[in-house]
């Protein structure tokens, strides 16, 4: 129990000291700096995880490390900025003319029937990639399935951001629902 | 190298908008009742006061419980569930997954548990009210497009290290929250994809089982659950009732380290009858691990989703992973703070796209009206779920209703920020009042007390702030081109 807790406090006073250091040397950014000044706050970040997953074990471990690591980042951030910080609750938008505008029908049609068509078919053509693809990989039924089931939510997404930054969105939806057609008629025939 | 195509960083930032725009109000939704929904437990006791607590449920009390339920309900059952007292929620309940009663400490059944306020809050993070089995894959589906903004967030943004500690409040409105927006966003990296992937997974499970069964399993879609969550055993057996003494004897034998969560009695009064105790295990995400045993208690196997296939113990795990159910109320409160810099990233990423235009419309009354709007028709609900527990859903979406409405027609939002947090601070303190009038004081235990101190400050600083800014002008700094 004891262990633990210094093994905790050692994480703790680690990932602190791994946010300073990262700041520091961002305040130097430009500045020649050496390779230890570079890799201390990398360093002492991965001592702090190694920490915490010896104090609670690998999975509350990692999580733990993550989490505090962001929190300190976010209050370290507060603390240095916090002259400005004080004030933030002043500041308001800048007076702006008004105009009236009323909701375009057409433009409103078209983005929803290209939302409607963009995520079916991105989500059709992602779980069958995955499908297929992990049915490659040399693990068990059971963890092809859930490695499926992970990869199919990020390709989805990916899928999606292609349609959305493509100038013809109408051509990556094409692509997509060709190459998942491809892939059911090979599985079923 | 991720930088060098400033077309690709161009696309990134157009996708980034775009989706944002689309998705930001139902983001913005999921994830403020995703935070509420971390202090589920606690909200629950603070919602029922009046239950009986106690930290142990012994096996003579579990049998009479299910004694008591299975003779109070007709039919064959397929499960009864007793779910016994836990650290965060010591308080006991059986459930047939339609009636649910709780017991006291002796086994005997009392009050039926309210789903009220909490179920609304609950029914709106998980299916944002809608029919479930279409309500899940929609909010999978937000989650989805929560990746994928993640993922536009960090292409489109190539001063990335440059501005990794930068907090510009005092400069101007569009700099401050971009400032909030980017150190939530980029910091906050790891959460936010552990979230967001962790929820797809567990809405958009059937959506694979859907597309894997008729590739694989010739359409047999139990095949599918079966090889992820393991299948159910196959047991023959004469006796219709079920040892629970014993079973709770060979669970601390076969695993003395685990705490048992709930108690399942599968197929009772059939031939196929068993028993099942879900529990946890130390220092692990795994949601339980279940121990079999037959209807005389004797343990027979485990479903392997603390120590069989990789796969197994990943998909069983992500649930404590994205609700923050595990590590004590440190890691929900670490949680609700994350998801609340979420909640906060989403809304500061349409406050940066009203900002950059130069000029107001509806928009911007929509938003405010959405943005206050929400947590007030949160707190309204909960008083109108404390006088009858069914108008908590129509109150919310009532009550969001007026604020839209109202903003839209004042066409002035800054003002109307101000009204509804006005409004919110104020409904929060009748909260208070309310919930003790109801309840008295004798039913201020912890999670009472700590819910009316928070709901009593939160309620406080709004109404003050509401109204020192209701005759004061705002403070404008002038936009700076150059920054």
């Amino acid at each position: 129990m004891s262990n633990s807790y210094s093994l905790g406090m050692l994480a703790i006073v680690m990932g602190i000291m791994s946010v300073i250091t990262m700041y520091r040397h961002w305040l130097n950014t430009g500045a020649v700096s050496s390779a230890l000044i570079q890799w201390t706050p990398w360093s002492l970040l991965a001592v702090s995880i190694s920490a915490w997953v010896m104090a609670a074990g690998a999975e509350f471990g990692i999580v733990f490390s993550s989490a505090f690591f962001t929190m300190t980042a976010w209050f370290y951030i507060v603390l240095v900025n916090r002259k400005q910080a004080a004030q933030y609750i002043y500041i308001t938008e800048e007076p702006k003319e008004r105009i009236q505008q009323s909701l375009s029908a057409k433009r409103f049609l078209r983005n929803s029937s290209l939302v409607f068509l963009i995520i079916p078919v991105a989500c059709f053509c992602s779980v069958m990639l995955c499908l297929a693809g992990t049915s490659l990989i040399p693990v068990s039924e059971t963890s092809r399935l859930v490695i499926a089931g992970l990869l199919f939510p990020l390709l989805w997404s990916v899928l999606i951001l292609w349609c959305c930054g493509s100038k013809k969105r109408w051509h990556p939806a094409l692509m997509m629902f060709g190459l998942a057609s491809v892939i059911v008629i090979q599985y079923r025939v | 190298m991720l930088y060098e195509s400033k077309e690709r960083i161009k696309q990134s930032l157009a996708s980034h908008s775009w989706l944002g725009i689309a998705m930001g109000a139902v983001l913005y939704l999921i994830c403020l009742s995703g935070t509420l929904a971390v202090f589920l437990h606690e909200l629950e006791r603070w919602q029922q006061p009046d239950i009986e607590e106690f930290s142990e449920l012994p096996a003579s009390a579990i049998s009479r419980a299910y004694q008591q339920f299975m003779a109070q309900i007709n039919g064959p059952q397929k499960t009864v569930w007793v779910i016994l007292p836990t650290a965060d929620l010591p308080r006991a309940h059986v459930s047939n997954g339609d009636v649910e009663r709780f017991t006291n400490h002796n086994g005997d059944l009392k009050n039926e548990p309210i789903e009220g306020w909490v179920g609304m809050v609950r029914e709106l993070h998980y299916y944002l009210h809608l029919p479930k089995n279409i309500g899940m894959i929609v909010v999978a589906i937000f989650g989805v497009m929560l990746i994928a903004l993640t993922v536009s967030g960090v292409m489109a943004h190539p001063s990335i290290l440059k501005d990794a500690f930068k907090f510009r409040v005092s400069q101007t409105y569009r700099l401050q929250q971009t400032d909030l927006h980017n150190r939530l966003s980029v910091w906050g990296l790891p959460f936010i994809l552990v979230i967001t992937l962790t929820g797809a997974f567990i809405g958009l499970v059937n959506v694979l089982v859907l597309a894997a069964a008729p590739l694989f399993y010739d359409g047999d879609r139990d095949a599918v659950v079966s090889a992820v969550y393991g299948a159910d055993p196959v047991v023959i057996t004469d006796q219709r009732t079920f040892n629970v003494e014993k079973a709770i004897g060979e669970l601390k034998r076969v695993a003395p380290e685990v705490t048992p969560i709930y108690i399942a009695f599968q197929q009772p009064d059939s031939e196929g009858q068993f028993l099942e105790i879900a529990a946890t295990l130390p220092g692990r995400l795994t949601f339980s691990e279940i121990y079999r045993f037959d209807s005389e208690g004797n343990f027979f196997n485990h479903q392997g989703l603390s120590d069989g296939p990789i796969g197994r113990q990943i998909a069983y795990s992500v649930y404590r992973l994205h609700f923050g159910q595990f590590g004590g109320f440190a890691v929900k409160l670490m949680y609700a703070f994350m998801g609340l810099a979420l909640t906060m990233a989403c809304a500061s990423g349409i406050n940066i796209w009203l900002a950059k235009r130069k000029y107001k419309n509806w928009h911007n009354d929509v938003w405010v009206g959405f943005v206050w709007g929400t947590p007030l028709a949160l707190s309204v609900s909960a008083i109108a779920a404390m006088a009858n527990p069914l108008w908590a859903t129509l109150t919310f979406w009532c009550v969001l209703s007026l604020t839209l409405t109202g903003a839209l027609y004042r066409q002035d939002d800054s003002r109307s920020r101000v009204m509804i947090k006005l409004a919110l601070g104020l409904s929060l303190l009748l909260i208070v009042t309310v919930h003790s009038a109801i309840h008295g004081v004798q039913s201020l235990f912890v999670p009472v007390w700590t819910t009316h101190i928070v709901a009593s400050l939160l309620g406080f600083y709004w109404t003050i702030s509401a109204y020192r800014k209701l005759g004061v002008q705002s403070v404008v700094v002038p936009e700076v081109t150059s920054a």
